[in-house]
């Protein structure tokens, strides 16, 4: 009897032992997620409420703030080398600038761990969060929605005496910094994918266009015949190409056509994306219920895009039998293949338009013709696509447009102080349209020379900016800022944008297999892929 | 008289006590910082876990989660009584998962004999002890050291495709797209399945990285069979066959069991070989967005996508990723439980014990 008694006893105590631990967790839980909701005051909706900012602005006579104790800020960055060698310098710039008033402290993380990293210190660390964020546009809506920002349009003005002309930023870039009609981050900069060609064999075998002067297509006619006349004359055996490779033999031979392809496989997403907004469609839209309803398999753009490359691949016209991209069009068996933008003046600009060209050379057979012909002996030209995707249907006022994303700074909700806000926006004002106070040049411009076109009218249209896009060939392949057609504002961006990515992926995938892929296969791949995103979709807000 | 009774009782309850806590004090003692690390790390976690699986739990916002009946189970098992809204989308989930889970499974069938044979085969052979046999056992188990991220670098370079220089396919004169192609297509019914090319490598890496474990556990075992059995089944004329299955198999059941039981375990919870080399793919477009979606996605991957890959699962499917994971014990157990009982000690010793007492008692 005793013995049981005991064993009760001790039975209890094991089990209370682990209840309490049960609800010790549940109880810190409870905690984070009752304070999260304290929070919330007095606003209707709580992703505009800013009632969590203490109002301890300091300003001066004319209402602009002053910061007379240093303020510290902490922000993570997802800028990565080789360009976050200009970023750095210019944070120590605005540090140096602001001494012993505001100090910026940047943590570089890179893009494949910041939105990971990002997400499991909002959801469990919230302690650790920076005071603000440097990241991708496109992002913006995401967290926006999950309540992670602050929306800046509430901040700017009178609470905190930062004023910004958001006139002057394109409209078409700082849509993905807006959410439910609020800005919840302030944009920087664009970029996007290029494609690359070289424009000496083009000319070399008179396939340019006006009259061979022009060797860069600019519609989706233009861009098919171009790929056409290359393989035809590869199988002619009339095509000549040449390896631009340094050191090599550049004499011009007849290509080889059992490795020849004009362009290597086109990209997922990207160009993807691009045909999308150029024939005026759209990744999801909102539907009667408010519901997010996948669209961008019903887009006709967008499924032409890769139909096309079902075509050009299985016609020979596109393909990865000339080895790597790169490869294959230094030694002059692939014409076209496109990167991101940073490598095109960062490595391929230094690789391909080489000094040995442009100067006569019996050893390595460079004629004096070639020589002395501008196009010839720079052989790498870089460009965005320009209506290469659009239809003859598609919308006047998108069919010239292309995706690009950017950079953006938005105010995390870890900060609980205004005055750290006017901090944040002055140094991010400094940032974008702020000047140099020795040169008067925009320090926008300094950042953007590291390969991102601004996302702001006045930096575009300035002497220094011209100035360095002359020199640039990323900048110069970009273009105009008003041609690039950021994100649309998207809750479920990396859901619906990865569905999209799969679906020309899967497509690519199809093609390279024994099997190969016809276009009804294709377009079966882009149903079932949006398909099964509306699905997850579903699921994702199923406590909605 | 009555006192002194009263002394006895003490004196013996007292002995008694020190004598209890000699025996289970100093055990208790040692065993202490194992049962609380279970307590901790198991157990809270296992009904936490069962907690979860039956709530609608945010990863966000966790202390605002309620019960919801057995929903997670219902996506799992009867997908299509969830409602109109989220049925399509539950038997897809519920497709993911049993196909998932079938990855696992066969995967496991096909893994685990030739796992647990191979190094059997090699170990006797290693213990017969030819001329540098030290050097053989070494490069046996050498594969065990290299990290899986080292071992997934040398299989992808094996087995890229032609035109990014795979070396098999540079070797070969080949151009087989291992990480693309079907190996080979089937239909059952309704369902169609697709065998993915990529479960090749996966198989080959796993078999290369996890001889060496099971190797060395049967080489152990195999040096603690006396020597007197072999002398003995020399003297009664037995071929070699016949030593190795009446000598030195029952030799080393325990070894065998051992290996087996960790092997079964170990490839029913494959993930990391899969990760490296295909990462679950390729992808079937129709379950895509779903967790484990891929043609070599296993059971783990199908809970690693919810709980840790995919931001957006994790923040509202964290329930479903706990139900699937319960579902995996329960279903590993009953694997793990079936081969206990195939392998269970039949007591020959008693057997053989009782008819020589029988026959005592008759002479």
């Amino acid at each position: 009897m005793l013995t049981r008694k005991k064993l009760i006893i001790r039975s209890s105590l094991v089990f209370t032992a682990l209840l309490s631990l049960v609800s010790c967790g549940g109880g810190n839980e409870d905690a984070s997620g009752g304070n999260s909701g304290t929070q919330i005051v007095d606003d209707s909706d709580p992703i505009l409420d800013i009632s969590t900012l203490a109002d301890d602005v300091v300003k001066d006579e004319n209402g602009a703030p002053e910061f007379n104790e240093q303020i510290n800020l902490k922000a993570w960055c997802v800028i990565g080398d080789p360009d976050k060698q200009t970023y750095v310098k210019l944070i120590q710039k605005f540090n140096d600038e602001f001494l012993g008033q505001i100090h910026i402290d940047v943590t570089y993380v890179g893009h494949y761990d910041f939105y990971g990293n990002l997400d499991t210190t909002w959801q469990n660390e919230k302690e650790g969060m920076p005071d603000f964020l440097v990241m991708h546009n496109e992002k913006t809506a995401q967290y926006a929605d999950q309540g992670m920002l602050y929306p800046i349009d509430k901040l700017l003005g009178d609470p905190t005496g930062v004023s910004m002309d958001f006139s002057q930023a394109y409209d078409n870039i700082n849509r993905a910094s807006q959410y439910a009609g609020h800005q919840f981050a302030i944009p920087m900069d664009a970029h996007g994918f290029l494609t690359y060609f070289r424009q000496d064999i083009i000319k070399k075998n008179g396939l340019g266009f006006d009259d061979n002067t022009r060797f860069i297509p600019n519609s989706r006619a233009e861009y098919q015949t171009l790929l056409e006349k290359l393989l035809e004359k590869a199988k002619a055996g009339t095509l000549m190409v040449r390896n631009i490779n340094k050191a090599e033999d550049h004499s011009w031979k007849p290509a080889d056509v059992s490795t020849f392809v004009p362009e290597f496989m086109q990209s997922t997403d990207p160009d993807g994306l691009s045909s999308l907004y150029a024939n005026g469609g759209s990744m999801a839209v909102k539907d009667e219920n408010g519901d997010i309803k996948v669209t961008f398999q019903d887009n006709e753009g967008f499924r032409t895009y890769v139909t096309d490359q079902v075509e050009r691949y299985n016609n020979g016209l596109m393909g990865d039998k000339c080895g790597t991209n790169t490869e294959g069009f230094g030694n002059g068996s692939c014409v076209m293949f496109n990167e991101g933008p940073w490598w095109a003046s960062s490595q391929y600009s230094l690789a391909w338009n080489l000094p040995e060209l442009t100067a006569a050379n019996a050893e390595l057979n460079v004629s004096a013709e070639d020589a002395a012909d501008p196009v010839i002996s720079k052989p790498f030209a870089a460009a965005h696509a320009d209506g290469w995707w659009s239809l003859d249907d598609a919308p006047e006022a998108t069919r010239r447009k292309w995706y690009g994303n950017g950079h953006a700074v938005s105010i995390t909700r870890h900060v609980d102080s205004m005055q750290k806000v006017a901090a944040i926006l002055s140094f991010t004002n400094w940032f974008v349209q702020g000047k140099d106070a020795s040169t008067g040049e925009y320090n926008l411009a300094e950042w953007n020379n590291s390969g991102h076109i601004p996302a702001w009218k006045n930096v575009y249209e300035s002497e220094e900016y011209k100035r360095y896009c002359e020199k640039n060939v990323t900048l110069k392949a970009l273009g105009d800022p008003a041609d690039i057609m950021a994100m649309e504002s998207l809750r479920d961006e990396t859901l619906i944008f990865n569905a999209l990515s799969t679906a020309v992926f899967a497509t690519h995938e199809a093609l390279k297999s024994s099997e190969g892929c016809s276009k009804e296969r294709a377009l079966r791949i882009i149903a079932e892929t949006a398909q099964s995103a509306q699905e997850a979709i579903d699921m994702a807000h199923i406590f909605d | 008289m009555d006192k002194m009774n009263t002394l006895e009782k003490y004196a013996l309850r007292s002995s008694r006590t020190k004598t209890e806590f000699k025996r289970y004090g100093t055990a208790l003692l040692f065993l202490a910082p194992f049962i609380l690390s279970f307590i901790l790390f198991f157990i809270v976690p296992l009904i936490y876990g069962v907690r979860i699986s039956f709530m609608n739990f945010k990863f966000s916002s966790p202390g605002t989660a309620s019960y919801n009946g057995a929903q997670w189970y219902k996506f799992i098992f009867a997908p299509q009584s969830v409602g109109d809204k989220l049925s399509k989308a539950a038997t897809n989930a519920s497709a993911a998962f049993w196909r998932s889970f079938m990855h696992s499974f066969i995967f496991a069938l096909i893994m685990v004999p030739l796992a647990v044979l191979v190094p059997l085969g090699l170990a006797i052979l290693v213990n017969i002890k030819p001329p540098g046999y030290k050097i053989f056992r070494a490069l046996i188990y050498m594969p065990s050291i290299v990290p899986l991220t080292a071992a997934g670098t040398i299989f992808s370079m094996l087995f890229l495709d032609r035109s990014q220089h795979g070396l098999l396919n540079e070797i070969l004169g080949t151009d087989i797209k291992w990480f693309v192609d079907s190996w080979f297509k089937f239909t059952i019914g309704n369902f169609n399945g697709d065998v993915a090319l990529a479960w090749i490598p996966i198989f080959l890496m796993c078999f290369w990285g996890g001889w060496g474990g099971n190797f060395i556990i049967l080489s152990a075992g195999l040096q603690n069979i006396p020597k007197s059995l072999y002398e003995a089944s020399d003297i009664d004329g037995a071929s070699p066959m016949k030593r190795v299955m009446a000598v030195t198999i029952p030799g080393i059941k325990g070894q065998l069991v051992l290996c087996l039981f960790t092997t079964i375990i170990g490839y029913l919870g494959l993930y990391g070989q899969n990760y490296v080399l295909s990462n679950g793919g390729p992808v079937i477009p129709a379950l895509s967005s779903m967790p484990g979606g891929g043609k070599t996605s296993t059971i783990m991957y199908f809970i690693q996508d919810i709980v840790a890959n995919r931001p957006t699962f994790k923040d509202t499917l964290y329930g479903l990723g706990a139900a699937a994971s319960i579902v995996y014990a329960i279903l590993v157990g009953i694997i793990s439980g079936i081969q206990m009982w195939a392998t269970r000690d039949r007591k020959p010793g008693n057997r053989n014990s009782e008819a020589y007492a029988k026959w005592a008692r008759i002479n």
